[in-house]
């Protein structure tokens, strides 16, 4: 069953030059229980889906066409405050990158929680909400004493933590986590990872991860989506999508990865830049840095389509096959 | 083939002093210290990647930056070639500096923004006083670094060039003067994945091609099992575990190193899941835990030795490795 469904999402930014195509026909579901990873580079325009699922483009960006299915319900024609009363944050909810720094210094981590809670359920009183708010504090490892703490009195991981706790404050079915652990280090971020996972499996909770990581897609994910260009390159199974990947740019980012475990592995490049969205290449976007680029990969672009059950991609190697 | 030693470190130790509020500094009769760097000692030899691992704070950084004499060591020695530099002055050690060069982690900020290409390759040479064939070297050097053809980069601005490109820029720069060694700091970490792969083999290509000695610091242990041939793994101002890169990355012995690569997610969703059995964050290196610095969160503390003793690094089946769990 499928809790999010995107269909052909285009969100565009409107610029002096013309217009920034950061998602352009973007495609992909998140079941019910699981998580869905979104990878790429920087700019494919993994953040931009984030945001206008969340509907917080920023000025000059707008959902040009497309649908957002939410438990079947279309959020792109749901009005701005039917939207905040009803989905954000008690529905959809997110973590950002370099959340650490989103807490506010001068108020206490706690409150900052019980804010949350209470601006979105207008019944709940304040003793409730502290209440829930000490609960979360638990569930997301922080010693609940901790709770008056300000920000700065946290470790980077904790607040991190704390993000999260705030994240889940409405009990959302969708959590979207954007990088939730680039910015800290080793130990910690496996930290986190292992409490998100835990947090699937013992809340139900679906989630969609971003990240340019993909071994953290590889650990928490069952399906993975690999974006360029502000393009789906290819969706699938996790397991599928790593160990038979489709598209060249999918396995030229695999064999970019260096591996700690199993034999000493090169590290392959995939030369070239990503493409600049105001005027992205004519034809697959990815042809430019594609070894593989026939004739017709410069002219026309390629469709996206289900190649196996459950296994889409966008690539005229594998159309023409 | 026996392989000599470039930079050699002595038990070297940088503490940086804690600057309190003029009301308690007339109340605190001692003043405090960070230990940034606290006894550490190893050899980069020729033509080797020397791999500097550990979390933030560990004191790589300072490590790399006291070794090029950026910041003045507290104690310890630092011997380049053989002769002691510890304590040379800036003029004396100038001649070093055109050996020992440094690439910085992030390319947006380590070049100059109103400085064209051509004038940042430049720079190096003018202030070594190398004014021969200056135009000749920087082709060669953008040629090395696979930024072809020259010209056309020459005259750009860094702002014109991609992430990528600045990095090679300043690899380019670190090499004009034909150093044999460079401080690597972090070099990829800032750049997309499929970038990360090019500056990578590309560092490799040039060790082999000029027999650069390179100090890599890295928090990325499955980078430095591609880069390093060998392999220092710190903790709070201290070396915990040192030897063959592979040897340590197949068989670490050291709990920290073992947390560490258990930490590491693998791009392979089939095999064996992280694990992490260490908790909380590294303590603050103002006052580092007493005996073995890890012991607060050690997952194979043995008991009272760990918090009151320090272990001595040891050799312990062909590496280094400071712990109580192998000094018996």
């Amino acid at each position: 069953m499928s809790l999010l469904d995107i269909d052909n999402l285009k969100t565009y930014y409107m610029v002096k030059r013309g217009y920034v195509k950061a998602v352009d026909g973007v495609s992909f579901s998140v079941n019910k229980g699981e998580a869905t990873g979104l990878a790429g580079e920087s700019g494919c325009g993994k953040t931009t889906v984030a945001i206008s699922i969340l509907k917080i483009l920023p000025p000059g960006g707008k959902i040009v066409s497309g649908h957002i299915f939410f438990n079947g319900n279309d959020l792109v024609a749901l009005d701005e405050d039917t939207f905040r009363e009803e989905v954000r944050w008690k529905q959809i909810s997110v973590v950002f990158q370099g959340a650490m720094n989103a807490l506010n210094p001068l108020f206490r981590v706690g409150d900052q929680i019980v804010e949350a809670i209470m601006l979105h359920e207008k019944d709940v009183s304040r003793k409730e909400a502290y209440e829930r708010a000490a609960k979360l504090f638990e569930l997301v490892g922080i010693p609940p004493s901790r709770i008056d703490n300000y920000p700065h009195e946290f470790s980077g991981g904790m607040k991190q933590r704390a993000m999260i706790a705030m994240a889940l404050a409405c009990n959302p079915s969708l959590l979207i986590a954007d990088e939730p652990s680039t910015a800290l280090d080793v130990i910690v971020a496996a930290q986190i990872l292992k409490l998100l996972k835990d947090l699937k499996s013992k809340l139900g909770l679906s989630m969609m991860l971003i990240t340019h990581d993909l071994s953290i897609i590889a650990e928490i994910c069952e399906s993975t989506v690999i974006m360029y260009g502000g393009k789906v390159m290819e969706y699938g199974d996790t397991i599928e999508v790593f160990k038979n990947p489709l598209h060249p740019y999918t396995v030229g980012l695999i064999s970019a990865f260096p591996n700690i475990r199993g034999e000493r592995t090169e590290m392959v490049s995939i030369p070239g830049q990503p493409p600049d969205l105001l005027e992205p290449p004519v034809g697959c976007v990815f042809h430019p840095r594609c070894k593989y680029a026939m004739e017709i990969c410069r002219k026309k672009e390629p469709v996206y389509f289900e190649f196996k059950k459950g296994h889409f991609v966008s690539c005229h190697l594998i159309s023409e096959r | 083939m026996v392989s000599e030693d470039l930079i050699v470190v002595k038990e070297l130790k940088k503490y940086f002093p804690l600057h309190m509020g003029f009301l308690r500094s007339l109340v605190s009769k001692t003043q405090l210290f960070v230990r940034a760097v606290d006894g550490v000692s190893f050899s980069v030899r020729k033509r080797e990647i020397f791999g500097l691992a550990g979390e933030s704070g560990s004191g790589k950084t300072t490590t790399g930056r006291v070794i090029l004499k950026l910041v003045q060591p507290t104690s310890g020695k630092i011997f380049v070639e053989g002769k002691d530099v510890t304590t040379l002055g800036e003029k004396a050690f100038k001649p070093y500096r055109k050996k020992m060069q440094i690439i910085f982690q992030d390319p947006y900020e380590s070049l100059n923004p109103r400085m064209i290409v051509r004038n940042i390759l430049e720079e190096p040479l003018l202030i070594q006083g190398e004014l021969g064939n200056i135009e000749e070297r920087i082709y060669r050097v953008l040629e090395d670094v696979k930024l072809t053809p020259p010209e056309e980069f020459l005259f750009r601005y860094p702002h014109e060039l991609s992430g990528g490109q600045r990095q090679r820029v300043a690899v380019a720069r670190s090499l004009v003067l034909n150093p044999e060694f460079i401080v690597a700091d972090e070099p990829v970490s800032m750049l997309d994945v499929s970038i990360r792969a090019e500056v990578v083999n590309l560092l490799l290509e040039l060790k082999d091609k000029y027999g650069v000695s390179f100090l890599f610091i890295t928090h990325d242990l499955a980078l430095s099992r591609v880069i390093c041939d060998r392999l220092a793994v710190m903790y709070l101002g201290k070396i915990v575990e040192m030897g063959e890169t592979e040897r340590i990355i197949k068989e670490p012995l050291h709990p920290y190193t073992q947390a560490l690569l258990e930490a590491v997610p693998v791009p392979d969703p089939t095999s064996k899941r992280i694990e992490v059995r260490v908790k909380g964050e590294i303590p603050s290196p103002i006052n580092p835990p007493s005996g073995c610095r890890f012991h607060t969160r050690c997952p194979s503390y043995i008991g009272e030795i760990c918090r009151r003793e320090e272990p001595q690094l040891m050799d312990i089946r062909g590496r280094m490795v400071a712990c109580h769990l192998y000094s018996r």
